[in-house]
């Protein structure tokens, strides 16, 4: 079911050429610290693909964040190069190509849920009228309709979460990263947070990159995943993940998907 | 029950209000303190009755002086602390500039205002300025430049230019700062406008009390020192008003939750 495409230090280019969502060549990523140089990602390079749900999994400090970080450019890499739909980053930005959930659903909170979901609207300078639909469509895709008037310290943690993801989709841009988006939420909420999620993706078709520490997570949501180890920050594998779609929880108890998240946690273990 | 409690807060100021009074009577009864010493509250109401034809004009005075200063100095501040966290350079400059200002004494400035700035109106709103600016613009720019990191990566990715990060990120965000500030800078204006009149002037409280103090007329220095305070609380008790309306309905995950309507 599910096949190793390589392993620790090589280039793991697949063979997408022009037509990968987000091509990364030979990333490196250092910082300089008081106890020297730390390097935070070591010549990674992968694709990914139009459409794909891709995971990236590794411990604390693998550089799973910060290479999220590079793809939506809040920071350049000290080597290599990222391409976003053929374009340079900071271009893909500028397009408005790119929606980011944290981990924390950073909302405003002076401001309405609505307002929130307006926020990336009024940036780019669309009037009221011209994205009220497109406002109303992303609240009713995260079930968030009839809560316009609220303010984000009036919902529960997982409705919050949903408003983060809603204004990230609310522009339609191609690519959503999500830097564990679930990380501070409780299981409950978290199990039913990841089948919403793949609703959401099963009906926008967005390219998601999204970051996890979380097997499960990681085996439940994606087509690919990409396995991380720490310092320096390198892939260890990329892992097929071919388990039918559309997929419920009780997937979570078909022995190919516990063949895959063994198979993840034994790459993590490996040290 | 958020009624109850704004019942039982305001009680408990006005018993102690009542209570320090009547505390205060019962010291001067019992140990029968002179006048000039420590005059009764009772005392000072007669002499309240006595001067208040006398007040209104020191009032305006004095309150104009501070008003004035206290807004001049806080529109200075809020445009300085913009100016500061647009532009590291103007920041550099800037802030030694007000550290070199918060560590002079600047009631010690005072006569050289008078000196320049004469013994009427503009040296109270001078003095003013240069007394209430500082924690307007600490606060302000705390306010404008607190921001998350994340919402700053949001900002990044969503391509927000930095006109449109002030207005609707940095500004709505020092909102409640830009209050507490107020809030601190209300007396420190009053105190600016009466060190002013201390220093030299015709009218205002200060003055008052300087005439007061030449007779030994201790039971209207009481009244001006009074009046003084009636006045700070009054412009306290406006700002306070303000900030509540204006932070009730965006801000009220700042107030704590049984407090909130």
């Amino acid at each position: 079911m599910a096949k190793m495409l390589a392993v620790d230090g090589e280039a793991h280019s697949a063979p997408a050429g022009p037509t990968a969502a987000i091509e990364i060549n030979n990333i490196s990523k250092r910082f300089v610290s008081a106890l020297g140089e730390i390097v935070a990602l070591d010549r990674v390079s992968f694709d990914v693909y139009p459409q794909e749900f891709l995971s990236i999994i590794g411990p604390s400090g693998c550089g799973k964040s910060t290479l999220l970080g590079l793809i939506a450019e809040l920071e350049a890499p000290s080597a290599g190069s990222i391409r976003i739909g053929g374009m340079p980053p900071s271009h893909a930005r500028l397009a408005r190509q790119v929606g980011l959930v944290f981990q924390d659903a950073v909302l405003l909170p002076w401001r309405t849920v609505e307002e929130n979901v307006a926020l990336p609207f009024e940036l780019m300078k669309i009037p009221e009228d011209q994205c009220r639909d497109q406002i109303a469509q992303a609240l009713k895709l995260v079930k968030l309709d009839g809560f316009e008037n609220r303010f984000p310290h009036e919902l529960s943690g997982g409705m919050r979460q949903r408003l983060g993801i809603a204004r990230a989709l609310s522009f339609d841009p191609q690519i959503l990263l999500m830097d564990e988006p679930f990380g501070a939420l409780d299981a409950i909420t978290r199990d039913t947070m990841t089948i919403e999620l793949l609703n959401i993706w099963e009906q926008r078709k967005k390219t998601v990159v999204f970051i996890t520490h979380s097997i499960t997570e990681a085996v439940f949501l994606s087509d690919r995943v990409v396995v991380m180890t720490p310092r320096p920050g390198r892939i260890r594998a990329v892992i097929d993940n071919h388990l039918p779609r559309p997929r419920t929880l009780a997937l979570r108890d078909e022995p190919a998907f516990t063949a895959t998240a063994r198979q993840l946690r034994e790459l993590l273990e490996y040290d | 029950m958020a009624l109850w409690y704004a019942i039982r807060q305001h009680l408990s100021t006005v018993l102690t209000i009542v209570g320090f009074i009547a505390v205060w009577q019962l010291l001067v009864i019992a140990f029968n303190l002179p006048q000039w010493l420590l005059p009764s509250p009772y005392r000072v109401w007669l002499s309240f009755l006595e001067n208040k034809h006398l007040l209104g004009k020191h009032v305006v005075a004095t309150g104009t002086g501070a008003i004035s200063g206290l807004t001049i100095g806080s529109v200075l501040a809020m445009i300085l602390a913009t100016i500061m966290v647009h532009s590291r350079i103007l920041e550099r400059v800037i802030m030694p500039l007000l550290l070199i200002d918060q560590s002079i004494p600047k009631l010690a400035l005072a006569p050289i205002f008078v000196i320049w700035f004469g013994t009427g109106m503009t040296s109270r709103v001078v003095i003013a300025i240069v007394i209430s600016f500082f924690p307007m613009i600490v606060n302000t720019e705390r306010g404008l430049s607190t921001i998350d990191f994340h919402v700053k990566a949001l900002l990044h990715t969503l391509a927000a230019d930095r006109w449109q990060i002030l207005t609707k990120v940095r500004l709505p965000n020092a909102v409640p700062y830009i209050f507490a500030g107020l809030k601190v800078s209300i007396p420190l204006s009053i105190i600016g406008a009466v060190v002013a009149e201390f220093v030299q002037a015709d009218s205002g409280l200060g003055f008052l009390i300087l005439i007061a103090v030449s007779q030994v007329d201790t039971p209207l220095i009481f009244v001006a020192v009074v009046v003084l305070a009636t006045l700070s609380l009054a412009m306290f008790s406006l700002v306070s008003v303000a900030e509540t309306l204006m932070l009730r309905r965006r801000f009220a995950y700042l107030i704590p939750a049984q407090e909130r309507p």
